[in-house]
């Protein structure tokens, strides 16, 4: 079980192209990982492998980046403030979540795209990816 | 070595051929192998510009091989293209199509998250953009 899977399921249950929207997506994350009511920093992490992410850690980060993560051919990896405060580490996480399930739909899915209304894929990634975080650290 | 061998082995390292640099750059390949061979001198500094990023080498230690600067010159350089060669840098690394990125930003793109970018797609993939590090 891991985020091909995921995607996979996405794009059954939604349709290819998937018509989900991110709180959708967020929603049928959390099932599927079977992720808790309140999620924790080590929680996440322990996640990570699941969504073939090689290494994950906090790392002095430049001012202006509070999350980041990059995929190349050989590796994956994520990396969050550790200025940031608890909170924010754990959006940050969720936030690079998103945009790998994103990028993965995007591999699987040729046609694929979002449900964004009125959000352009974008310049609405960073909002979709603020939708899908809030979904778990707020609206649980 | 001569700056033909030398840009000979840059396209060997790359694993390129002299088509796939033509169909990357716009060079013609004859051209190339011309300079490649010694035939033809070093390509104007736009050429190189183009090679640069193809071969994953710092613009002005290529312009510094092919003449138009000496090592003193490069030295000096680095700082004053610092700022220019993390813009050209990041344009490539948002241009490979094999590093996918993305960032919980907090206000605009500014130069110190370039570079930073810059730093961790030479991490993942190996190639030197920065000469400045």
């Amino acid at each position: 079980m891991n985020i091909v899977d995921f995607c996979k399921h996405l794009l059954a249950k939604y349709g290819n192209p998937p018509v989900a929207d991110p709180e959708t997506i967020a929603n049928e994350f959390a099932w599927f990982f079977s992720v808790p009511k309140f999620v924790t920093i080590d929680y996440l992490v322990s996640l990570a492998k699941f969504l073939n992410i090689d290494q994950i850690r906090s790392e002095k980060l430049p001012t202006n980046i509070r999350g980041f993560h990059y995929k190349s051919m050989r590796r994956c990896e994520l990396y969050y403030s550790k200025d940031d405060w608890q909170g924010g580490r754990e959006h940050s996480i969720l936030h690079e979540f998103y945009e790998l399930i994103e990028k993965h739909l995007d591999e699987l899915c040729p046609d694929f795209k979002i449900r964004t209304d009125k959000m352009s894929r974008g310049s609405g990634r960073q909002i979709c990816s603020n939708h899908f975080d809030a979904v778990h650290t707020v609206s649980f | 070595m001569g700056f033909g061998e030398y840009l000979r082995e840059l396209r060997s390292k790359s694993r390129l051929t002299l088509r796939e640099v033509e169909k990357l750059t716009g060079i013609s390949n004859s051209y190339l192998s011309q300079v490649e061979t010694g035939t033809k001198k070093p390509p104007h500094p736009d050429v190189l510009k183009k090679l640069a990023s193809v071969y994953g080498v710092a613009l002005n230690e290529l312009m510094a091989k092919a003449g138009y600067l000496n090592p003193n010159e490069v030295e000096e350089t680095k700082e004053l293209l610092g700022d220019a060669e993390v813009e050209w840098a990041f344009e490539i690394v948002t241009n490979d199509p094999s590093f996918k990125y993305g960032t919980r930003i907090t206000g605009d793109v500014d130069l110190e998250m370039k570079k930073f970018i810059v730093e961790m797609y030479q991490k993942a993939t190996g190639r030197i953009l920065l000469t400045k590090q």
